[in-house]
């Protein structure tokens, strides 16, 4: 079956519109107009080469095929399924100005490499002072996300500075907590770096489960600001 | 991308009817899956035999002793970087291997779908039956697999059957694969605690950069 649906945007739909399917000979095989919604549907005999072609003139008046588009297009159909034909009609939906995109980029750009920068930072710290490799650093920037996230709109919706100011303070207690609580004793231990460099792989994929596990996987969105 | 692995199943020497399944028990794969599954554990063991082969050979001494002391062995002229980047070599093809068994079991290789965690994974499967011995890897990555895919099967058992309180088990709902995912490194972390030379390891080759 081939089948369609003539819109402009979402929400005007043409009707009466005709549809004509012939095979590759030229021979015709059947053809459809268009109801209310827009919608068509042609059978066909079976998997193989059709021609599609959409009359023009019955388009709605003021509307035509998009510049550089043929009213005629060649579809494989497979058996079994139903093959959608795309006609493009009305005007090319216009782009962003190019000034505005420029800057937006920009401006992510900025941000994703602060973002980037800070955690950089931090990790580059804990390498110089310990000579320690640390593969979980990802998980603790996900964990100070996602703290600020559960003190400003899930526990207190704390003003985000607030809540900004005490996931430093939780950061800094979880960075302490696995010094001393886990990478000091097995340094005593003797063990080697890359048993260290481990250890840290595998706080990467119990952390980042962990947090998947309370947190889950959707975005979750700040409360906005509030007053003091 | 996917592509055509009819060549290769073209080999097959196993019956593929749309019935024909063959296995134990549970455990039942149709004749590709065989074919596959063969083609791999055959590779595994001229692998495992061949690095056994290798390591015991004077090349694999040398191998050795660059392992233990970098400098000694320079001294005695043997070429380190050359020796260094056979080593290399060899890991790499055998690791392009494992990576052609798996492109033609999916029939298609995606680069994205080597995250680092197949890294990560590799990594836990190789200590948790101890780095530096030869059927160390093999039998950890038996042992990683069943653990993983047990823990999460028995985990599905578990709120399938409404055996656990509504509270835990909406909880654990469709956080399976998240929770065996994590009990992955769980079981790394306390393997380097507890274990660190693995199942078949010797702790003193684990020492060696120890300071």
């Amino acid at each position: 079956m081939l089948e369609g649906t003539l819109r402009l945007g979402f929400d005007q739909f043409f009707a009466g519109v005709k549809i004509t399917v012939a095979d590759q000979s030229g021979g015709g095989i059947g053809q459809a107009i268009t109801d209310t919604d827009g919608h068509w549907a042609v059978e066909v005999p079976g998997a193989g080469t059709y021609l599609v072609t959409l009359d023009e003139s019955t388009l709605p008046s003021g509307m035509s095929l998009r510049e550089g588009y043929e009213s005629t297009s060649e579809v494989t159909v497979a058996a079994g399924t139903p093959r959608a034909v795309v006609f493009a009609v009305g005007e090319a939906p216009k782009g962003t100005p190019f000034g505005e995109r420029a800057a937006q980029t920009v401006f992510n750009g900025l941000k994703f490499g602060l973002i980037i920068a800070m955690s950089a930072i931090g990790l580059s710290l804990i390498y110089g002072t310990t000579g320690l490799v640390n593969f979980a650093h990802g998980e603790l920037v996900t964990f100070g996300a996602v703290i600020a996230w559960y003190f400003n709109s899930s526990w207190g919706g704390l003003n985000l500075i607030v809540a900004a100011i005490m996931t430093m303070v939780v950061c800094g207690m979880l960075g302490a907590g696995l010094e001393t609580g886990l990478f000091r004793p097995l340094r005593h231990r003797r063990l080697g770096i890359f048993q260290l460099v481990v250890v840290t792989i595998g706080l990467s994929l119990l952390g980042r489960q962990l947090i998947q596990l309370f947190f889950g996987a959707e975005p979750l969105p700040y409360t906005a600001q509030r007053e003091l | 991308m996917s592509f055509d692995a009819g060549a290769f199943y073209d080999l097959n020497p196993y019956p593929d009817g749309p019935h024909d399944r063959y296995g134990v028990g549970t455990f039942e794969f149709t004749g590709q899956q065989l074919w596959v599954i063969t083609v791999g554990w055959v590779l595994v063991a001229l692998v495992s035999l061949g690095v056994f082969l290798v390591v015991r050979s004077p090349w694999g001494r040398v191998l050795k002793s660059i392992r233990e002391d970098e400098d000694a062995a320079r001294s005695l002229g043997k070429n380190v970087f050359s020796y260094k980047m056979q080593a290399l070599i060899i890991g790499g093809m055998i690791g392009g291997m494992g990576g052609v068994v798996d492109a033609i079991k999916t029939s298609g290789a995606d680069p994205n779908g080597f995250r680092p965690q197949v890294t990560f994974f590799v990594y836990t499967a190789l200590l948790l039956g101890g780095a530096a011995t030869y059927l160390g890897p093999v039998l950890g990555a038996i042992l990683f697999w069943f653990l993983r895919e047990w823990i999460e099967s028995f985990l599905r058992q578990l709120t399938a059957e409404a055996w656990l309180p509504d509270a835990v088990a909406d909880f654990l709902d469709g956080a399976e694969g998240v929770i065996s995912v994590g009990m992955v490194g769980l079981a790394l972390v306390l393997l380097m605690l507890f274990r660190p030379q693995g199942i078949a390891g010797n702790r003193i080759e684990m020492q060696l950069d120890a300071r």
